[in-house]
């Protein structure tokens, strides 16, 4: 009878180590296939940043090369606040926001999907400054809206798709719509999934954007998002491919308002193409003072260059002196400091001016002196 | 007694069974952290060749001729003296972005630089690069830190310098030196 009990204590005693040691062993495993879990996400994420990397440095290489690159379903946060620029990628935990050291990259706040999408386009005024790179998302949806009481606004939603590469189908393949802010006619724009949303008006005045008090029937197709995914942006009336001027817009809580964040500018189709694909007006203006910054310093190479080009003997001389006054001085002087392109009084209202003068006019001399200096064979300037 | 002697026998053969498993895991681990430290070296390679490949490109260095002409692997010695001073002046804070806390310079192989070939060009030497070549930028790193900036890359990448004002052609190559 002592043994039989004893026995039951042991066998209970047995059970009882059993699952100490079976659940210890389950955790251990557990443990290591989790560890295992996390390390595999980021060397995948690594392996993505590496290749965003070398996506960024091509941009500055190449140009008009459009690219997709696997995601592997990492998200890509990109943030300018303070115009500090910076890009931060999920799933790589300990990695901090990797500056974007002196690159021109215009993107939306957020990357998201399967693949994104990269192109870059060189900035020439007119020599080559530097590249823009943008990246977007097959899964960002972008809608145009063209004012059909502007007659050049449907020619400018054209090229706006024509000039993009074929890979970027989430704005080439769509239609482009004629469409009446008075009378806010029903579009019948078909749904389609997306993480975010943004439309692009073309030929609108400001206060047509910002009076519309009811959205539904122009976001009816956008329902299923959420209010902050939803951002717009006019290319005001009066724009062209070379310059022109666009306002950003966000919506409202209850989707019924547009909201004006800020008005900005751009130079060069390059330009607007940043525009479009920075959803968040920092994002914009931020890579674009960089670009700016980088165009005075290029400008002041070119000038100091020519100045010591210009003890050649005539005729060269000649190209080279008159390339110093105006033209050099005044590409450096109008951009010096760069402008902040929202808020300076100077420039607001009176951006045609502007570039016509200081970009196109001085653009124009300086490529008529180029050529001649080529005709010459002098040293070109640039 | 017996149910003793089974228990320590258990608990030995438990006990083996988890030393083994640590053993075996530590060796996967090491396995680990060395493939790890390969890729890092390999990512650092990248970033260097990477930095190489944006200074080879830059319109601020390259040889051009009009808006769209440029031609590949080539410097011109003109830019490459007066972006030298900007980037010793104004573009100082601008261009660090860029290059950050590393070393470039252009190293001239034929004809010998002692030959003085290109006149718009100014060998210096300060330790660094020689001789016989043209230290565009260099920014020391902070002595303070004790892990960051303490290896270094190098990468080399062939050019061909151009004078504009005497039409002549020299080889040379350009070497970053990143430091991590």
């Amino acid at each position: 009878m002592k043994s039989s009990k004893k026995a039951v204590i042991e066998l209970q005693f047995n059970w009882l180590f059993i699952l100490i040691i079976g659940a210890m062993i389950l955790l251990f495993f557990v443990t290591v296939i989790y560890k295992q879990r996390n390390i595999a996400d980021q060397r995948l994420a690594a392996r993505v940043l590496n290749d965003l990397e070398s996506i960024l440095t091509g941009a500055q290489v190449s140009t008009s090369t459009a690219t997709r690159i696997e995601s592997a379903r990492n998200e890509i946060f990109f943030d300018c606040t303070d115009c500090s620029c910076s890009y931060k990628i999920s799933n790589l935990f300990g990695s901090g926001s990797i500056s974007y050291d002196g690159k021109t990259v215009f993107a939306p706040t957020e990357l998201k999907g399967e693949q994104y999408l990269a192109w870059s386009l060189d900035w020439n005024l007119p020599y080559k400054v530097t590249n823009f790179l943008y990246l977007t998302s097959p899964e960002y949806r972008y809608t145009i809206l063209y004012n059909q009481d502007v007659s050049a606004a449907q020619q400018f939603a054209g090229d706006i798709q024509y000039n993009l590469p074929d890979a970027f189908t989430n704005i080439k393949d769509e239609n482009a719509y004629e469409y009446d802010l008075d009378t806010m006619a029903p579009l019948g724009i078909p749904s389609k999934n997306s993480y975010k949303a943004r439309l692009i008006f073309v030929g609108y005045e400001e206060p047509n954007i910002a009076s519309i008090t009811n959205m539904n029937p122009l976001i009816d197709h956008l329902d299923y998002l959420d209010y902050r995914d939803i951002t717009a942006i006019n290319i005001m009336e009066g724009s062209k491919l070379d310059y022109g001027t666009v306002q950003f817009y966000t919506l409202t809580k209850n989707k019924e308002r547009f909201l004006l964040q800020k008005k900005s500018y751009y130079i060069g189709i390059a330009g607007l193409y940043a525009a479009i694909f920075s959803d968040d007006p920092d994002n914009y203006v931020c890579p674009m003072n960089s670009a700016l910054q980088r165009l005075q310093h290029v400008s002041s190479l070119y000038q100091q260059r020519t100045t010591q080009l210009r003890t050649r003997p005539p005729p060269c001389q000649n190209w080279y002196s008159q390339a110093l006054n105006p033209y050099f001085t005044i590409l450096m002087t109008n951009l010096n400091p760069p402008p902040d392109l929202t808020t300076n009084a100077d420039y607001e209202g009176d951006f045609g001016n502007l570039y016509n003068n200081a970009f196109q006019q001085n653009a124009n001399g300086l490529a008529f002196l180029n050529s001649r200096a080529q005709l010459f064979s002098c040293p070109e300037m640039y | 007694m017996k149910a003793q002697i089974r228990m320590g026998e258990s608990i030995a053969v438990m006990v083996v069974f988890f030393f083994l498993i640590v053993i075996a895991y530590s060796f996967y681990v090491k396995i680990q952290q060395s493939s790890l430290a390969v890729d890092i070296g390999k990512a650092q390679e990248l970033r260097a060749i990477q930095l190489a490949q944006l200074v080879y490109y830059m319109p601020e260095v390259q040889c051009s001729s009009g808006t769209q002409l440029v031609k590949e692997s080539c410097f011109d010695t003109l830019k490459l003296e007066k972006f030298k001073g900007i980037l010793a002046g104004d573009g100082r804070l601008f261009y660090f972005g860029l290059f950050g806390y590393n070393t470039i310079y252009i190293k001239q192989v034929y004809p010998n630089p002692g030959l003085q070939w290109l006149a718009t060009i100014d060998y210096d030497s300060d330790g660094t690069s020689g001789a016989d070549a043209f230290l565009l930028y260099k920014r020391e790193p902070p002595q303070d830190d004790p892990i960051r900036f303490k290896s270094t890359k190098v990468a080399q990448m062939p050019v061909a310098l151009y004078d504009p004002i005497q039409k002549k052609y020299a080889y040379a190559y350009l070497v970053v030196e990143y430091v991590y």
